[in-house]
């Protein structure tokens, strides 16, 4: 027995370690290529407006990167980025696409910033208003997540269609609000701002504004969710169930339980990016709170392959594109919207990769036929019976 | 029990062989191809000759499906050369194949349950009119050649809802209507009732009367001689024999494959063999039963009809079996012992317990098991990884978990384990089930409801794919389990897979029981009676 354990854990030891590196791959491959197809397209804009073929690129970073301030710029962007893309992909491993971050984010912030602001709760003690301001932003994503799952369970209507009503509703709903009953009674259109005790304050005065607590709190949510994911049976089985419904089910898996806790899940972590930014950025809820950060959560999520332990560095590549965007129009002299054509480049490349790869791999085994990518082939061949 | 009109049949096909002999359509010289490590074909030189059945039969993954699928285009062989008519010819895709005239039928049929019939067999080359696809003419042709070779096919019927054994005609036709003179045949008859599969050989012989040559790809060595011309035994990714079959046996064909097992491992087929294993009889006293259905009526699931006021007593230790034409509920009754199906009306008691409402979790604690018929769809998850695959269903088992976190490490001791005692053929257990050959999926399948604590499995078509050493292995461990007191519920459409497994053996006709019989009793004729609907002396 004992030798046999023996002889089993070098093979075992040893895949275990190619696995890895396998998943490191084909994590970070989908950026990569992405970034690699979005770079040409960088010296096409810079050229076309009278700059140096790498101005475009080298402004980019700079906007970014370039100073105290531009860092921390771009790390205050990670915080909204990072959750809306967390929630994406973590809806997306039970096979669900949350299209409806921006209204949970949006309703999330405004039930903080109104719990926050409203007269009685700035007596509150910060030990109980901090935590309780983040709660209700979340509960509230959550519940707004909620009818798009229960009419896909219930009544087959997709959850694209439903989330995507849903941030309509949602902005037009916040605005309502915001102007009525929950604004701070001017014009405007705003919340009154939040008690001292519910605000983030800087943790390290690192550039002009400081930085606060936030960005590092959802890059610890999102390895924490990595974490969860791939240790534990209950992460187990939510990829299980989003692999084939079938065959978790037929495991004992309850898939229809398991899609709805991770798309409450996934419009919680929506509201809470929300209600981070009223707590560590604003201090309170305004129309046109985001723009459109719900959105971007989708690119980040799938830039990342929908892998919550790689939404972090998706998440920093599109915050630094945020951040540079004044940079580039006053430093280099290109209009800000080229980061759009950047951002679309990176969506384009990433919703192509099957296709970019398939053409790579082709190339490939043409110029020497064997090894890799038969493999991938084989792979492919199975693979019209297992996808619906 | 139709051994004697097939016999006649291999005289005709045996006379036809020296026309045949003149040229090879299809030659394969050479082909080596691996996969990482494992060599699934080593130089294997293939003549096939035109207008001839050619079968290909060896082990699990011995390397036929490869070998099928360079010539098919699917991969591009490591070195070797492919010639087709004399000319040589270079597959980069599938497409190129058809172009050329090969046509595959996989093992795993390639159908969209949403279009119809017709749209399933003109997809990819559908006839275009002004920018529309002209259905009539579609029809017109595919009707005309469905009734050149005596297909039954409905052609408007959602594929979904067809049958395995029409879904098949689907795949042929497809193959037939784009042109196609080379026929490549993967395990066509591994789900088709008895009476299905002598239609599908004469559809055969129909074929290669009109020219067509065809590859055929079997387990079954019983059709192999019934239908095929000549043979080519395919061992560990070599080809060790070609030959016509008027000049060997079946024995001679079956010890080829396994090489050097001894006769008595290798025939399953006769019943004697497993008697050794399988000593029902003595018991004098039923001992109690474990699984009890009562009147049990339930819904339509899948592509099969409801059941209708089904009732079976299944015993400790026993080993029951039920056949039946596809279609006839046997499918919708493994769902429903699992929890899978929605009951009407009726019970299910196991073990002395109301099981009628329980979840699919507490009855796997219970310790039933299901392998359904198609485990790739219904019960794997093919992307994943093999240590994956056997954690599935036991990632809450305390011995894969420590604090809360899944041991990784010892689910992959377990699976490695598990995948040794079932011999399966594979690479690294980081591999996705996908990449595994058709039969050592199957395998993988089997090893994962037969592991851990069980008391009551449902093995739906267990010999699917397997080769004749591994369906006598898994005879063996059936046997053992149920001398243990584990009980078996065996279902599949083949009468002698039933015969040889079971002790007593049962037909579902129409979602009933058409009868039951103790294995002394049964015999193929009275099955095959029952499964078309005739019963004697007993009602309902």
């Amino acid at each position: 027995m004992k030798r046999n354990m023996a002889a089993d854990s070098p093979r075992a030891g040893a895949s275990g370690g190619d696995r890895a590196w396998d998943r490191l791959l084909e994590s970070v491959s989908g950026p990569l290529v992405a970034c690699a197809a979005a770079l040409p397209v960088c010296v096409v804009i810079s050229l076309s407006a009278g700059a140096g073929p790498f101005d475009l690129i080298a402004g980019l970073w700079k906007g970014a990167w370039g100073s105290a301030d531009a860092s921390a710029a771009t790390l205050g962007k990670l915080t909204p980025l990072l959750l809306t893309g967390l929630a994406v992909s973590m809806a997306y491993q039970a096979r669900l696409l949350n299209i409806g971050c921006e209204g949970q984010l949006m309703l999330g912030a405004l039930a903080s910033a109104a719990l926050a602001s409203a007269a009685s709760a700035k007596s509150l003690p910060a030990s109980l208003l901090a935590p309780l301001t983040l709660i209700a932003g979340a509960v509230i994503g959550a519940a707004w997540a909620y009818p798009a799952v229960w009419l896909k369970q219930k009544r087959g209507v997709h959850e694209v269609i439903t989330t995507i009503f849903m941030n309509t509703i949602a902005i037009h709903l916040c605005e309502i609000l915001v102007l009525g009953p929950l604004g701070d009674g001017t014009a405007i259109g705003r919340t009154g701002e939040i008690g001292d005790g519910a605000v983030w304050p800087p943790v390290w005065q690192y550039g002009a504004m400081g930085l606060t607590a936030a960005p590092f709190f959802a890059v610890v949510l999102g390895f924490l969710a990595h974490f969860w994911l791939s240790g534990t049976p209950w992460g187990f089985e939510v990829k299980a169930a989003g692999c084939n419904p079938e065959s978790a089910r037929a495991a004992g898996i309850e898939v229809e339980r398991w899609q709805k806790r991770m798309f409450l899940l996934s419009g919680a972590l929506a509201g809470l990016a929300g209600a981070l930014e009223v707590v560590a950025v604003h201090h309170r809820f305004y129309r046109a709170f985001s723009p459109g950060y719900g959105f971007d959560g989708i690119t980040a999520a799938f830039l990342a392959n929908a892998a919550p332990g790689w939404v972090w560095l998706s998440g920093l590549l599109l915050a630094g594109l945020r951040a540079a965007d004044k940079w580039l129009q006053l430093a280099v002299g290109i209009s800000p919207s080229s980061i759009y054509i950047i951002q679309a480049c990176l969506l384009l490349s990433v919703a192509g990769q099957p296709g970019i790869r398939d053409g790579l791999g082709r190339l490939v085994s043409n110029l020497r036929a064997g090894g890799r990518v038969q493999l991938g082939e084989h792979t492919r061949t199975g693979e019209p019976e297992s996808r619906p | 029990m139709i051994q004697k009109p097939l016999h006649s049949m291999k005289f005709t096909s045996n006379a036809m062989q020296t026309e045949l002999t003149g040229k090879p359509v299809v030659e394969m010289r050479d082909i080596s191809k691996r996969f990482g490590s494992l060599r699934a074909n080593r130089e294997v030189s293939l003549a096939v000759m035109g207008g001839e059945i050619h079968a290909l039969v060896g082990e699990n993954g011995a390397g036929k499906s490869t070998l099928m699928k360079i010539l098919y285009g699917h991969f591009s062989p490591d070195s070797g050369t492919i010639r087709l008519n004399g000319e040589p010819v270079r597959f980069r895709h599938p497409r190129e194949a058809l172009k050329a005239g090969i046509g595959m039928v996989h093992q795993q049929l390639l159908i969209f349950p949403q279009l119809t019939a017709l749209e399933n067999v003109i997809v990819g080359n559908e006839p275009v009119h002004r920018g529309f696809i002209d259905r009539r003419r579609a029809l017109e042709k595919v009707a005309e050649i469905a009734a050149r070779f005596g297909f039954n096919l409905p052609m408007n019927t959602n594929a979904g809802q067809l049958s395995f054994a029409f879904r098949q005609q689907i795949e042929l036709l497809r193959a037939l209507y784009r042109g196609s003179k080379v026929l490549i045949l993967d395990e066509p008859t591994s789900l088709l009732a008895p009476f299905e599969v002598d239609r599908f050989l004469d559809l055969l012989i129909a074929l290669r009367r009109t020219g067509h040559t065809i590859i055929l790809i079997s387990h079954r060595l019983r059709e192999v001689f019934a239908a095929a011309d000549r043979v080519s035994v395919l061992r560990r990714g070599k080809l060790i024999h070609t030959g016509f079959i008027a000049g060997i046996s079946r024995e001679e064909v079956a010890d080829l494959i396994v090489n050097g097992e001894s006769r008595s491992a290798v025939e399953p087929q006769s019943r004697l063999a497993v008697a050794e294993a399988s000593v029902p009889s003595d018991r004098t006293e039923r001992p109690k039963d474990l699984l009890v259905l009562d009147n049990l009526s339930a819904d339509p699931s899948g592509n099969d009809i409801g059941l209708e006021s089904f009732s079976l007593r299944i015993a400790a230790g026993e080993i029951v079996g039920l056949g039946g034409v596809v279609g006839n509920g046997l499918s919708t009754l493994a769902r429903a012992i699992f929890g899978m199906a929605a009951i009407r009306c009726g019970t299910i008691h196991f073990d002395g317990r109301d099981f009628t409402a329980l979840s699919i979790r507490d009855r796997i604690d219970a310790g039933i098991r299901l392998l359904p018929s198609n485990p790739m769809e219904e019960a794997l998850l093919p992307e994943r990884s093999l240590v994956d695959n056997f954690l599935l269903g036991s990632q809450r088992s305390p011995a894969f978990q420590r604090c809360g976190l899944l041991r990784k490490e010892a689910a992959t001791v377990y699976a490695a384990r598990q995948l040794e005692i079932q011999k399966v053929r594979y690479e690294k257990v980081s591999r996705p089930v996908s990449s595994l050959s058709g039969g050592n999926q199957q395998k993988v399948a089997l090893a994962r409801v037969l592991a851990g604590p069980v008391r009551f499995v449902v093995l739906e078509q267990p010999g699917r794919g397997l080769d004749l050493k591994a369906r006598v292995e898994l005879g063996r461990r059936v046997r053992a389990l149920s001398r243990e007191g584990v009980a078996f519920l065996v279902i599949s459409h083949d009468p002698e897979e039933l015969l040889t497994l079971c002790d007593r053996v049962g037909i579902m006709y129409r979602g009933r029981l058409a009868g039951t019989t103790t294995i002394g009793e049964a015999s193929p004729e009275l099955l095959a009676r029952w499964m078309l609907g005739v019963k004697n002396g007993e009602h309902d």
